[in-house]
């Protein structure tokens, strides 16, 4: 079958991942661009979260992936060659599907055995790769269960080993977390960037949970509107985010409006909307920063202090708790300021010292370092 | 109590209202009615039936079984009937497959047209329907006149025959399994087929693994109903069909009206009752969610678990030859697809355009397309008393069993819901029942039994069956309703103070109206459409207009028909404007009345 050999990949027994480069995608549908030109190198062995929003063209990125969708312009090379037009059966991708999208009148062997089957592997030798691919998941002992004795997290397993059974070049996760509960979910994550270590998968995993794109993944893409907004480590997205987006959807972060101004030194600092100080203050990525702009200056809660209102620093912005919302291992204060209303997110152990409450005096103090100023749109 | 006190406030009578807590589940009360009428005018007349079956001259006997058994006769019609159901069941099979599939695939508004092209038929007269056919296919008609242009003068018989039969029937059952097979279609979630493609199977085999699967109890429903439908055929068959072809629902009436041996004829419609009977409880598994019996729904069948191991080479080269004709059906598919529809269009359309066509003929004979036009049929329709009274009659009779129906059967429905669940199973076959059991069995055991009683020839006595077989559409279509009407909506108003009535009217008649409309609409095309019962029922005084359509039919082909066919419809259509011009002149006083008041 001619078919079979230029098509469908030959099971490989060397447990390596492929090289991935999605070169300018683009998806229109009609005049709306769904995906405005995706480029993203993925290494051998790297595991790549997108993240994004709904909406942002994760799920058109990803179809064009499978091959469900033809995109509009642009190439998806794997291992250099381009799948871009081939259809879904002749790619060799491994996909974990939101719902697992198992077959509920096979037996879970049946299942995994499913892809060996389509590339014409005799019975006889599909046995050990099942057996394999099922020992990798720990479900060696369910091959004769059908689906619907499983729980979620065993679906959520048969659905992996069915992807990873055939060896792929690529393996793709499409939310495959969604359906479980919390406590499964974070063990799951585990299970599967062990998994992907052990084969040296390349893995392009997407989500809109953060909490998995931050702990799972080598490198995070965060998607918006259609384009990647930032690609990163975890912590380079979490630290340094490039834009008021990225620092809004990975994490929580305090935003105050004001303007850049050109100090004497030759730096950018940013006047803030409403400061009571009229001080110009410092920000981390003043470098990036274009003086006489509309700027929001970025802070996460948890780099917020609340200190006593006597003896405080100069920079430290006057304002009265309104709420206190005990979260176990620290608490979240609500301030409001004359910046506006803003969260600092304590940790318990210093609340035991300051013990603040409702209606308390605070000043609100942060690092330079913690604060970062993003152009305003427009 | 606190709950008390504040009902006393508003009701100033908390006596009832504790009582009213306390009084027992009789909700069982409402099926009494739908019981009643299925007993004494459904079950009983079959039993008596069967009681007549063994009915010799010195008392019980078998003879009347053993000269059916032995009657070539018989045999022929039965075999000939098993024939045309696996024939007519194998197509509209297939057919209604491809069509339903092809309905999932395309985009919403085209789906919706052709959604039309399935139910305009559907919802039309067998009668007219098979009538149609005549001018297609008989030797003056569309067919032949079509190829006698492209030089085939001597085209081959396609009607008063087995073909023509088989042709009629498929036409007329291919909704019937389209749309069961349709509807589990498109819940079908399609993640599973992709998932398959992603491993690597190609459309077509990702299709024949994971689709069907999923699809296969649905066609076995489909194919069921069809097949037993077409066992109690008679319109259809004694129209498109020749002197030669009786299938067994004619044989039976033959034996009881030309022959005169009732014995015989209850003899045959046990046999054929039998047969029916067995087939249901066969594959009452799979027939039960389409007759809404609700709580079984049948299963997805499951691979097997263990394969032999001896059996492997065996299977490797079985899944080799299978992919390899899926991979060509695969490249087919748009091709079958659209050529199934096409087919199946045409069939289901082609007889509606003839008969407005026809209408219109001036010809006294069968000749299609017309040589001439004109109004002198509905002119002629319209100056007959005969047929103006029957069509009137027919009218009254038909609304007044609906009516009649959807008052029991709504009743019943909600005893059947709501009511104690060990009854549902057993209810919900009996009330299916009317509608699996071949008219003719029944018509013929209720005639016999109150032929003594002179409801032969009076409205009572056509009433009454077709209240009969108006029943099941009316309970199943609200019974279906009622179980996607949240329970939790009569408890609200009854928490807040609503008794028993206040329920019904305030909350459950209004969101059961579609579902008794639509129930109504139902039985009365049931009974408006029925030759069977009316065959034994009508007297000279009472003759339904099916009736004198099919024995105007019978005795010669003429425009006629196509006329009643074609004043019924225009009525139907008028009916529905003048429903949907009513509904915006309420809107419109209710907005304008709001407005007044407002200001």
């Amino acid at each position: 079958m001619s078919e079979v050999s230029e098509g469908v990949q030959v099971v490989d027994q060397v447990a390596t991942g492929g090289e991935v480069e999605l070169d300018g995608l683009k998806k229109k549908y009609g005049a709306v661009e769904a995906v405005r030109g995706v480029s993203l190198n993925i290494r051998r062995g790297e595991f790549l979260a997108i993240l994004g929003p709904s909406g942002a063209g994760k799920t058109t990125l990803l179809n064009m992936l499978t091959g469900f969708e033809k995109p509009t312009s642009g190439a998806i090379r794997i291992n250099g060659r381009d799948v871009a037009r081939l259809a879904p059966h002749r790619r060799g991708i491994g996909v974990v599907f939101q719902h697992y999208a198992l077959f509920k009148h096979m037996t879970v062997a049946q299942n995994v055995g499913f892809p060996l089957r389509m590339r014409r592997m005799p019975l006889r030798e599909q046995r050990g790769h099942i057996q394999n691919a099922l020992e990798m998941v720990k479900l060696e002992d369910y091959g004769t269960r059908f689906p619907d004795q499983l729980s979620g997290g065993q679906q959520q397993r048969v659905a992996l080993a069915r992807a990873i059974v055939f060896r792929p070049a690529l393996l793709l996760m499409d939310e495959p977390l969604g359906a479980l509960d919390k406590r499964l979910r974070e063990h799951m994550r585990v299970e599967i960037k062990r998994l992907q270590r052990s084969l040296g998968a390349t893995v392009i995993y997407v989500t809109h949970d953060q909490g998995e794109a931050l702990t799972m993944a080598d490198r995070v893409a965060v998607m918006n509107d259609g384009a990647v907004e930032q690609l990163g480590t975890p912590t380079d997205l979490y630290e340094r985010p490039a834009s008021a987006f990225v620092a809004d959807f990975v994490g929580e972060t305090n935003f105050f409006r004001g303007r850049s101004v050109l100090d004497a030194d030759g730096r950018v600092r940013v006047v803030l909307d409403g400061d009571p100080s009229g001080n110009r203050r410092e920000v981390d990525n003043d470098a990036a920063l274009r003086p006489d702009r509309g700027v929001e200056v970025g802070v996460r809660p948890e780099q917020v202090s609340l200190l006593p209102v006597e003896g405080a620093d100069p920079l430290a912005v006057p304002g009265t708790v309104s709420e206190v919302l005990y979260e176990g291992a620290t608490a979240l204060h609500v301030v409001e300021t004359a910046l506006g209303s803003l969260n600092a997110r304590l940790s318990l152990k210093n609340v035991r010292e300051t013990r603040w409450a409702v209606g308390d005096r605070v000043a609100v103090h942060w690092e330079t370092h913690a604060a970062r100023g993003y152009h305003v749109a427009g | 109590m606190s709950v008390d006190s504040s009902q006393e406030r508003f009701t100033g009578d908390p006596a009832s209202a504790v009582s009213a807590r306390h009084r027992p589940d009789r909700r069982w009360l409402t099926l009494v009615p739908l019981l009643a009428v299925l007993i004494l005018l459904f079950v009983v007349p079959l039993c008596s039936l069967l009681a007549d079956s063994f009915r010799g001259g010195q008392g019980f006997t078998l003879e009347n079984y053993h000269e059916q058994v032995t009657s070539p006769v018989f045999w022929r019609a039965m075999r000939r009937t098993l024939v045309i159901a696996a024939l007519s069941t194998g197509i509209c099979v297939v057919l209604g497959y491809c069509m339903a599939y092809a309905l999932t695939r395309v985009p919403r508004r085209l789906r919706g047209a052709l959604m039309v092209v399935v139910l305009v038929p559907y919802f039309t007269s067998i009668l007219i329907r098979s009538y149609a056919w005549i001018a297609i296919l008989a030797p003056n008609g569309l067919v032949a006149r079509t190829l006698a242009l492209v030089g085939v003068d001597n085209p081959p018989d396609l009607v008063f025959n087995q073909t023509g039969m088989l042709i009629g029937t498929v036409q007329i059952l291919l909704p019937l399994a389209l749309l069961p097979i349709y509807s589990v279609m498109s819940g079908i979630d399609r993640a599973a087929v992709r998932a398959a493609q992603s491993m690597g199977a190609s459309p077509a085999v990702a299709h024949w693994h994971v689709y069907r699967p999923a699809t296969s109890s649905a066609v076995l429903a489909s194919a069921a109903l069809v097949f037993i439908s077409t066992l109690g055929f008679y319109v259809t068959p004694a129209l498109l069909g020749g002197p030669g072809d009786t299938l067994i629902a004619q044989s039976i009436l033959v034996q009881f009206s030309n022959l005169v041996d009732p014995a015989g004829a209850a003899a045959q419609a046990v046999l054929l009752l039998l047969i029916v009977l067995l087939l249901f409880v066969v594959l009452f598994r799979y027939l039960a969610p389409s007759l809404s019996i609700g709580g079984t729904t049948a299963p997805a069948r499951r691979g097997s678990a263990e394969r032999h191991v001896r059996h492997e080479r065996l299977l490797d080269l079985r899944a080799r030859v299978l992919d390899t004709v899926l991979d060509v059906v695969g490249r087919l598919r748009l091709p079958i697809l659209v050529g199934g529809w096409v087919v199946g269009a045409a069939l289901l359309v082609t007889p509606l355009v003839v008969v407005a066509i026809w209408s219109f003929s001036d010809a006294t004979y069968l000749i299609f397309p017309p040589e001439a036009y004109s109004t002198r049929w509905f002119a002629d329709y319209f100056a007959d008393d005969a047929w103006i009274d029957s069509t009137l009659l027919s009218l009254g009779i038909a609304s007044a069993s609906a009516a009649i129906g959807v008052v029991i059967g709504g009743l019943g429905a909600f005893g059947l819901v709501r009511g104690p669940r060990r009854s549902r199973v057993p209810v919900a076959v009996l009330v299916a029942m009317p509608m699996i059991v071949p008219p003719m069995i029944y018509s013929l055991g209720f005639f016999v039994l109150v032929a003594p009683h002179g409801l032969v020839g009076t409205r009572l006595g056509l009433v009454l069956p077709y209240v009969v077989l108006g029943l099941p559409f009316a309970v199943s279509i609200t019974a279906a309703a009622l179980r996607n009407l949240d329970v939790r909506l009569e408890n609200a108003a009854r928490s807040l103070g609503a008794g028993p009535l206040s329920v019904l009217r305030h909350v459950l008649l209004p969101a059961l109206r579609p579902a008794l409309v639509s129930g109504f609409v139902f039985a009365f095309l049931a009974a408006f459409d029925d030759v069977v019962v009316a065959t034994f029922m009508s007297g000279p005084t009472a003759v339904t207009l099916p009736l004198r359509m099919f024995q105007d039919i019978k005795l010669e082909v003429s425009p006629r028909t196509a006329v009643v066919a074609v004043v019924l419809l225009g009525a139907g259509v008028i009916a529905v404007v003048l429903r949907f011009v009513t509904a915006w002149l309420v809107r419109a006083v209710r907005v304008a009345l709001s407005r007044m008041g407002a200001s």
